[in-house]
């Protein structure tokens, strides 16, 4: 675990050395965003840059923002004129809720689905087959296009902008996107569930207890789902963690403010702090649930360990 | 646009092919779907409007609304979208639309803007210029701050003094005060280092801007920010902010202006950065108003029973700012023959859904003049037409040097400018110039207007711009004449035409209206014939209203007028 740990800070070191590079690389200037292209006078464009360091060379500016961000400062915006932390800690509840919501949809009809395609051959296995082709080929944009036009333009039934308040304001207002982002995870979840579980379902053991009389229910759960899960989760963590990403789109379609949209306004904007901060937070949501999806397979399968090979 | 997607569109213009012919042959061409959508919108429902005549569903009088009815009840609640959240609404960092639509609700000025497009007395109870080098401000008593203090002199005097401090996004407002004094109990003067009639009119913005010294000196830093909210007099009380999301405000039922309280409880505004999402927003009424109508979702509003679009009133202005001294642009002649031969109705309707009214060759539309309208609206009728003459443009170039390549600079995935660059491109083409298309990364594009560096190997960029107060000097006056290395300007090609530079540098020290009009009006006939930038069209203020709601002024005064005390229920 001490090795996990020093690994995950490794990587947000170099993580956030290499995002301020390219974000100092990047031609373009904060200040365009501050006054929206309308130009200002060089002395008030001095007095800024001289305010936010942006005068001083690269190497001094990433050590000041380095050892800012170990006594837990990590900076201030330079379009909002505030502290970065204060900024995004009221965005990171939206998009860990519409991550959550959307990683329970996928596993939950995601593995349904697939699972009964794979028990029931013919019509249902086809539809299900059908249905998932496409799903796995809806960009998540093209998704909230159709859905706000059939739920709120023609319907009328959700919400097509905002958060919500309180947990039923947040259903609410993010089943739409949490549907929009979970609908080609879904539809690849449930065909990797049809396979694994087809797989284990020719398996001798399987033709075996049937053989034996034991009812299906308990040869489905014991024996097909039971050793079709480590393909599953391995399908459904990196699919889960790519949400992550995918928040991004469906987060501006939807106006919600999470730290998706805000991480694309802030990269146009070249509010540097943001950026920094976002993509860190990112790196180690993405490093964590990695590490929880490697913990699940020590629990479903004892016989696969935690931590790599040497500690077996 | 290539040449065949130029003959195409033009072909659509003249109804000379349908939509769908439209459709099969702008793919063939190699035209992308949003090129085409925007043709087609443009283009109305019919597909065969020329330019000048009206569209179905068209709005009569593009430009010209400032009002809209007044309501007849109270509201609970507006629920209004913006475009982008806005940075700190600390006024003297507040310059540029959505923090000035918000914090003009809280924060208001000495002089304040009409929806007429007029400036008049706001937190100055009068105003007085006893010679040229002095401003009298005599401020209004009995007015007291969201936060229970009363707004004194010092106040004032604090306040205007913050932008002395070049950090101040309006310092440029200041360039020419010497000093900034309280000359009694409840009067402020100005004194100038030169005669500058711009400042005055700029007292309407948040140049002069009031808060409460003490509050605003307690919270530092932090002033304008979620934390420490800004405290004004206007007719709404910032009360939260919900990072990402809203702002919301509510009611100052002690507000001073007791002919114009606000007649809605709060006001909720949204941050909706997506076009579309926007667009739905105000068809599914989630959304009540709105300044920025998404262009793209022009026709579907127009045509919706949700609401109302009004085009309001407007001071803005697109233009493209020439950036070189060498080439053909350098040369008279090529850049008068270039804005002759781009059609600017057909770019009015194609590129602003018709949301927008050509311009004959000025930067001033008449939005920008609250004075001596009537001698300006003849003066415009002077000026070239600005309708497609490519006769004209092409005897202009006869024996012109027409070698080496014109560039000209568009925001990369910004539809307007894209469309807008393929036009000048064409019509280039047409007179034998060789114009290159430079897309910009949309993060980078604005460093054309800061840095030298920024602009090399550019010729030419586009740009929405507007005036600040109605008053042409404003943004006339730093484009077309030379000015001190360290003042602002949209002089991008050293221009200097001796008797612009000479009429204009009169004007900014006349303080008589009717003289100071004269001498603009003379500066612009001379640069009708010798263009320093190339005018295109005037955009109006795009305003939806759902029907629910009424009142909003409609005119660009939003920016800097407490626009949504006057709304209520409709």
């Amino acid at each position: 675990m001490a090795r996990r740990l020093g690994a995950l800070a490794g990587t947000l070191l170099a993580t956030s050395f290499i995002v301020y590079g390219a974000v100092y690389l990047a031609p373009g200037s904060p200040l365009t965003a501050v006054t929206g292209g309308r130009p200002l006078p060089p002395a008030t464009l001095h007095a800024i840059s001289h305010e936010y360091g942006f005068d001083k060379p690269f190497i001094v500016r990433y050590w000041d923002w380095l050892t800012g961000a170990i006594h837990g400062d990590f900076g201030r915006s330079v379009v909002f004129r505030q502290d970065v932390s204060s900024l995004i800690t009221p965005r990171i509840g939206t998009t860990a809720f519409l991550i959550a919501y959307a990683a329970l949809l996928i596993l939950l009809f995601g593995v349904a689905l697939g699972l009964v395609s794979a028990l029931h051959k013919g019509h249902p296995d086809t539809a299900i087959l059908t249905v998932t082709s496409v799903g796995t080929a809806v960009p998540s944009i093209v998704a909230a296009i159709v859905l706000i036009w059939i739920f709120t333009l023609q319907l009328g039934w959700l919400p097509a902008l905002g958060s919500g308040s309180g947990f039923a304001g947040q259903l609410r207002h993010l089943t739409m996107p949490a549907v929009a982002l979970a609908l080609s995870g879904i539809a690849y979840v449930a065909r990797l569930t049809r396979a694994a579980a087809n797989e284990e379902l020719r398996r001798e053991h399987v033709a075996t207890a049937r053989s034996r009389g034991i009812p299906e229910r308990y040869v489905v759960q014991r024996h097909v789902l039971r050793n079709a899960l480590v393909p599953i989760t391995t399908a459904a963590g990196l699919t889960i963690a790519g949400l992550i990403a995918g928040t991004v789109v469906v987060e501006n379609a939807f106006a919600l403010n999470g730290l998706g949209s805000f991480l694309v306004q802030a990269v146009g904007q070249k509010d540097v702090p943001v950026v920094q901060a976002i993509c860190l937070i990112l790196v180690a949501a993405f490093i964590v649930v990695n590490t929880v999806v490697d913990l699940l397979y020590a629990v479903i399968d004892p016989r696969i360990g935690f931590g790599g090979g040497d500690d077996r | 646009m290539s040449d065949d997607g130029a003959r195409l569109y033009e072909d659509l213009l003249a109804g000379r092919v349908s939509r769908a012919e439209l459709l099969r042959r702008g793919a063939a061409v190699g035209l992308g779907t949003p090129a085409l959508a925007a043709i087609l919108a443009a283009c109305g429902g019919g597909g065969s409007a020329g330019s000048g005549s009206s569209a179905p569903g068209a709005v009569a009088e593009v430009g010209t609304a400032v009002t809209t009815p007044a309501p007849t009840g109270e509201l609970d609640q507006l629920k209004w979208g913006l475009f982008y959240e806005p940075g700190p609404l600390d006024w003297i960092y507040d310059y540029n639309y959505e923090e000035n639509t918000v914090v003009t609700n809280i924060t208001e000025s000495l002089m304040r803007l009409t929806p007429q497009l007029s400036i008049e007395p706001g937190l100055a109870e009068s105003y007085s210029a006893p010679d040229d080098l002095t401003h009298v401000y005599t401020i209004r008593q009995g007015v007291t701050f969201h936060d229970g203090s009363p707004m004194t002199a010092a106040d004032v005097v604090f306040s205007m003094k913050r932008h002395l401090n070049p950090n101040s996004y309006w310092a440029f407002a200041y360039f020419n005060v010497k000093s900034i004094e309280p000359t009694g109990s409840s009067e402020v003067t100005v004194r100038m280092k030169r005669p500058d009639v711009i400042f005055p009119a700029l007292m309407a913005t948040p140049a002069g801007g009031v808060g409460p010294q003490a509050y605003v000196t307690a919270k530092g830093k932090n002033y304008g920010t979620p934390t420490a909210g800004p405290v004004g007099t206007g007719p709404f009380k910032f009360t939260s902010w919900n990072q990402g999301a809203n702002i919301t405000l509510t009611r100052n039922d002690a507000y001073w202006d007791t002919a114009h309280a606000p007649k809605t409880k709060s006001v909720v505004f949204s941050f909706i950065p997506e076009e579309s999402t926007m667009t739905t927003g105000l068809l599914s009424g989630e959304i009540d108003g709105a300044y920025h109508t998404p262009y793209s979702g022009l026709t579907q509003l127009r045509s919706s029973s949700v609401g109302t679009l009004y085009l309001g009133k407007s001071m803005l202005f697109t233009v493209i700012y020439i950036s070189t001294t060498s080439g053909p642009l350098a040369n008279i002649n090529v850049r008068k023959a270039l804005l002759k031969a781009i059609d600017r109705p057909a770019l009015a309707k194609a590129v602003y859904s018709g949301a927008a009214t050509p311009l004959p060759s000025t930067m001033t539309p008449l939005g920008q003049w609250s004075y001596a309208q009537s001698q300006a609206e003849a003066a415009f009728q002077k000026l070239p037409p600005p309708v497609l003459d490519l006769e004209g443009a092409k005897k202009l170039m006869q024996g012109v040097d027409t070698s080496g390549t014109i560039v000209i600079a568009t925001r990369a995935s910004f539809q307007r400018y894209i469309n807008i660059a393929s036009i000048v491109q064409d019509a280039g083409k047409k007179l034998g110039l060789n114009i290159q298309i430079k897309p910009i990364n949309p993060n980078d594009y604005g460093d054309i207007f800061f840095s030298d560096s920024a602009r090399k190997g550019i010729d030419m960029f586009i740009s929405e711009n507007y005036a600040d107060v109605p008053e042409p000097l404003e943004t006339l006056y730093v484009t077309v004449t030379p000015q001190p290395a360290n003042a602002l300007t949209y002089n991008y090609d050293d221009y200097n035409n001796p008797s612009v530079t000479s009429d204009l540098q009169k004007a900014v020290a006349e303080s008589d209206p009717a003289k100071r009009a004269s001498l603009i009006i003379a500066a612009q006939s001379v640069l009708a014939d010798q263009p320093a930038t190339l005018p295109l069209v005037s955009p109006a203020v795009p305003l939806f209203l759902n029907k629910r709601a009424t009142g909003a002024p409609a005119s660009f005064c939003y920016l800097y007028y407490p626009w949504a005390r006057d709304v209520g229920a409709a």
